[in-house]
């Protein structure tokens, strides 16, 4: 008998129950895909830099160097397993020919490299170690994928006395540089061309890379290092960093997977509670026969256990079939970037234990809320009106008759909601976190598209910068000053010098910094804390380098250069979300100090077009970079950008579908329990169509106050939780939305509504066989 | 014997149904539960249609009334074709030109005696707020529940339901009312109040239609129809010299006859 009336429960459940699995099969697609996600980016990061034996340790020098100092240096150093010294020629960017097309205006800092035979390899696209012939480029894969460069396209560098054309071969994956905000990238060419490049090239740069027997003395190592007066004009990255920047893009795809997972299981187990305690309502003298007859408690808990557990198992066995191709589709870019992981059994397991994770948690949260059926007694179920379902009935408290501007259906639809507030509560939460859903990664999307995204940069917001990097280039840095201040297009500039200082940690260490140097105030970045300096006696240091230091605004920092050392107090706290995060600003005297390289930020006149000046600048100044600021951003950020977007287009079908199927579900639960009221109301004469404004009032009513408060939550937890949260592992831990109001508050919600709105519709059509003779069978 | 209770002009002609027929179900489960019925019901009358369990008096009643509708054959009230409107003119027509009083009184659960009232006659004339609201208090009073306005319908007695549902069905001032057992739920004394009300709205020259297996009910009436199989039986008229307890004999012996 009890397995009749579960099949026979199960054919009743119908679309409800469709809906139900349906949601418990998107959120065990978004766990399975975040797990194979996570698999697949740690995977193919194993892999890459496994392959390629990414240094421990990689010290950027601009100048003289003593490469077999540094080997004696190394072999002196118990923790060091290999050393090189990799030359790379940086080439202007207006110099780079690309297809016939000049990079002028990119705000990539390419050089021309050799394959290292020993360790720090650059990998092609089938995994393996690269080499190429001469008259061969290799470019990075960044020119394939967002540049749509080719195989077989013509490359030119133009230098001073010499043209040299090369063919691309190939496309690499470099470890250290892969990410699209890492401006450096190298290019690899054959000894032979690059020996013939760099006698006409400006002046070269060195990587001085370590492999370590034992990563945990990096540290050790790094400092030993920086003590020991070897050539260290430049940054010191260490593997952490390289892997860290690998990951940050994919690994925010992976976090917001996981977030709307999570959120998903909490919206499916709302909607299955709301769906049993419907079905109590329903079955409740069935329920009475049962316990008066005797039935153990167990039993009658198990039958319904087991009509939720098989719609749960089906939602989430369809979710996790459905997550094999999805996650084909959205680990597509993570692949060709990083390269494909090895075969292993967590690209099974992981999200099959995801999905699986899902189901269980589910399941626990039905067979909690199923210990009602204990409290219900056998003769509370049979006498009916027994009020265990979803709402009590409350006195109204809105009177018809006192209406006096409302249609009489917008009315009867917000007098339902006054009755019931309880189980509108559960459709109201759910639109909440639709609206949720849906507007924080389009926020973030807009954040860091937007203009002032530049100011979690480091850098204040302007037009044009101008980078001077090759040493000879900035000697010309006072002249460009001089004709940039009587240039008509140009409106205010400042020049800012950094150079490379030392600092001192709480344990006593001197680390490396990069200081700006110059007038902070005249495009000002974003402080959290504090203000700029304005005094060599002050400095103002990013998040990331003050929490590593240890350091607050008017704490004195140890400081130290070529001149000497000094103690600057620190000013300001700024986010920064460039060069790992840990940066400085300062007004110091940069004579005698190793300049690492100058900028010159620019605001122009009014009605100039920064692309159009920036090329005429770097026409006139040969070697310098105008880079527009725009531009600068969206290059930078390309990669996050990207998965911003596409993460606010899937979160907002996430949210559109699942608003779609609780309000059907909804609807159509709450229609049915209404079925003798609608009879009666269409018995009198109210029409079809008012009957369906009654209930489009009702759930319209609640999305829009769901909105109003996941606009709220947005503003609230989505603000300073999730981009808090992103922002500080980014270097910006107050990152604040950047909001357009079109999208946010006018397209997205709208869209929202239109869904609503739609499900309320379909749901409605079953007015038409609600009849009075279904009133006389009552 | 197919009996024709149609013996009105056509002027004063409430209610006329021609050659009504309903089934149910599809195919081999096809049942027809009226055959051909003709039907005339004056203004101003006061009929009952009785019949034993399944000879399809309740379905000839949602039929007349346009709550269901008819397989052939046509309907027209108040010299209107209701078999040929649309769903939305139907509903119009019900709004406005019909009052139904139901067996369980199906008053809206989340509305108070009065916006229960009031419900069909804002909808029906949406910009007579106040009269509607004026009427209706005035019914309720009229009924004998007026104190009982404001109340959740959980807090009044079957009887006074009723007496609400009455009230409900004349808020818009309809030319017929419909009654499905009107009494079935109630005990004596509150069904006693319920048909003195109907007798009073038939007294002010509207028609009322009720279906009933209950003697007592029928002999309040002036005319009874006793349906068999889905067929008019038979069709008794109270004469002039009928007082109610020769009314009563009378009817109660036809119905005998009749099996009822």
């Amino acid at each position: 008998m009890l397995w009749r009336m579960l099949r026979t429960d199960l054919r009743r459940t119908g679309a409800i129950g469709v809906v139900l699995a349906g949601l418990v099969a998107i959120a065990a697609l978004l766990a399975a895909l975040g797990g194979t996600a996570l698999v697949q980016l740690t995977g193919s990061l194993d892999r890459l830099f496994t392959t390629a034996r990414t240094p421990d340790i990689v010290q950027m020098h601009v100048g003289d160097i003593d490469a077999d100092a540094i080997q004696d240096w190394s072999a002196g150093q118990p923790a060091v397993q290999d050393a090189l010294v990799s030359t790379t020629v940086p080439i202007p960017v207006d110099r780079l020919v690309i297809n016939g097309v000049p990079e002028t205006g990119s705000v990539l800092q390419p050089a021309l490299t050799v394959q290292n035979p020993e360790f720090d390899h650059l990998l092609g696209m089938d995994g393996q170690v690269l080499t190429v012939r001469s008259g061969e480029i290799a470019l990075p894969v960044y020119y394939a994928l967002q540049r749509d460069v080719e195989v077989g396209d013509p490359v030119t560098v133009r230098l001073d006395g010499a043209t040299y054309d090369f063919r691309v071969a190939a496309f690499l994956r470099d470890s250290t540089m892969n990410p699209t905000f890492v401006t450096s990238k190298r290019l690899l060419v054959s000894p032979e061309d690059l020996a013939a490049v760099l006698p006409h090239a400006g002046e070269p740069e060195y990587l001085v890379e370590f492999l370590l027997t034992d990563t945990n003395r990096t540290r050790e190592v790094a400092e030993a290092y920086a003590d020991s007066g070897l050539p260290q004009n430049g940054m010191m990255i260490e593997r952490s960093s390289f892997y860290l920047f690998n990951a940050i893009s994919h690994g925010i795809v992976i976090a917001v997977l996981a977030l709307l997972a999570g959120l998903l299981v909490v919206v499916a187990v709302i909607a299955l509670r709301f769906s049993f305690l419907t079905s109590i309502e329903r079955d409740l003298r069935e329920i009475g026969v049962m316990k008066a007859i005797g039935l153990p408690r167990r039993t009658i808990r198990g039958l319904y256990l087991v009509k939720y557990a098989a719609l749960v198992g089906v939602g989430g066995l369809v979710g996790l079939l459905a997550s094999v191709p999805a996650a084909r589709v959205l680990t597509a870019g993570l692949r060709q970037q990083l390269g494909a992981a090895d075969r292993s059994v967590l690209q099974v397991l992981v999200p099959v234990l995801a999905a699986a994770a899902v189901v269980l948690l589910v399941i626990a949260m039905v067979a909690l809320v199923l210990r009602r059926l204990d409290r219900i007694t056998a003769m509370d179920a049979l006498r009916a009106g027994t009020a265990v379902g979803p709402g009590r009935r409350r006195s109204p408290r809105l009177r018809l008759w006192r209406s006096t501007r409302l249609p009489p259906p917008v009315w009867l639809g917000l007098n339902a909601i006054s009755r019931n507030l309880r189980a509108h509560g559960m459709l109201l939460t759910v639109l909440t976190l639709c609206t949720f859903i849906m507007v924080v990664p389009l926020n973030l999307h807009t954040t860091v598209t937007s203009p002032a995204f530049i100011t979690y940069m480091g850098a204040g917001r302007s037009d044009l910068r101008l980078e001077l990097r090759d040493q000879q280039v900035v000697a010309q840095a006072p002249a460009l000053g001089r004709a940039l201040a009587t240039d008509p297009q140009v409106g205010r500039f400042t020049e800012l010098v950094t150079i490379r200082q030392e600092v001192r940690n709480p344990a006593g260490e001197w680390e490396s910094l990069n200081v700006e140097n110059g007038d902070h105030t005249v495009f000002p970045v974003s402080y959290l804390e504090g203000r700029a300096p304005t005094t060599p006696d002050e400095m103002a240091l990013s998040s990331l380098a003050a929490s590593g230091l240890g350091v607050r605004v008017g704490d004195a920092v140890p400081l130290r250069g070529a001149t000497g050392e000094r103690r600057p107090t620190v000013s300001g706290i700024y986010q920064d979300v460039t060069n790992g995060g840990r940066t400085a600003k300062a007004v110091l005297p940069t004579a005698g100090e190793p300049v690492l390289w100058d900028t010159i930020v620019l605001d122009l006149a009014a009605g100039a077009d920064p692309a159009v000046v920036g090329r005429r600048l770097a026409a006139q100044w040969p070697g310098v970079q105008a880079v527009d600021v725009q531009e600068f951003t969206r290059q930078s950020l390309g990669e996050l950008v990207d998965q911003t977007r596409t993460l606010t287009g899937v979160a907002a079908a996430v949210a559109l579908l699942l608003a779609f199927l609780i309000t059907a579900m909804f609807a159509t639960m709450v229609i049915a329990r209404d079925t003798s009221q609608i009879a009666v109301q269409r018995a009198l004469g109210i029409s079809d169509t008012s009957l369906r404004t009654q209930y489009l009032t009702r759930f319209v009513v609640v999305l829009l106050a769901g909105v109003l408060l996941g606009t709220v939550l947005t503003a609230t937890l989505g603000q300073y939780g999730v981009a808090a949260a992103l922002g500080a592992s980014l270097g910006a831990p107050a990152i604040r939305f950047d909001v357009d109001p079109l999208l946010a508050y006018g397209v997205f919600p709208l869209a929202l509504v239109l869904a609503v709105v739609l499900a309320t519709v379909l749901a409605t059509r079953t007015f038409r066989r609600t009849t009075v003779t279904q009133l006389s069978e009552e | 014997m197919s009996i024709t209770a149609d013996a009105t002009t056509d002027q004063s002609t409430a209610i006329r149904a021609r050659g009504v027929r309903k089934s149910f179900g599809e195919g081999s489960a096809r049942t027809e539960v009226l055959h051909g019925i003709d039907l005339a019901v004056a203004e101003g009358e006061f009929l009952a249609i009785m019949g034993h369990s399944g000879s399809g008096k309740s379905t000839l009643l949602y039929c007349l009334s346009g709550m269901d509708a008819v397989t052939d054959g046509t309907v027209h009230v108040g010299g209107q074709e209701i078999t040929a409107m649309s769903q939305k003119d139907l509903a119009a027509a019900r709004l406005t030109t019909m009052g139904f009083v139901f067996q369980q009184v199906h008053l809206l659960r989340n509305l108070t005696v009065l916006d229960n009232v009031v419900l069909p006659g804002v909808t029906a004339t949406p910009r007579d707020r106040a009269a509607v609201v004026a009427r209706a208090r005035g019914l309720l009073e009229r009924v004998g529940i007026g104190e009982l306005a404001d109340r959740d319908i959980t807090e009044a007695s079957g009887g006074q339901l009723q007496r609400a549902a009455i009230a409900r069905a004349l808020v818009n001032r309809p030319a017929v009312v419909f009654g499905d057992e009107p009494t079935g739920a109630l005990n004596a004394t509150a069904a006693r109040g319920i048909l003195d009300l109907l007798g009073e709205v038939n007294a002010e020259g509207r028609t009322v239609v009720v279906v009933t297996h209950d003697i007592n009910v029928a002999a309040r009436t002036r005319r009874v129809v006793v349906l068999r199989d889905g067929a008019v039986d038979g069709d008794l008229r109270r004469g002039a010299d009928h007082d109610d307890a020769s009314w009563l004999a009378t009817l109660g012996g036809w119905l005998t006859g009749r099996g009822v």
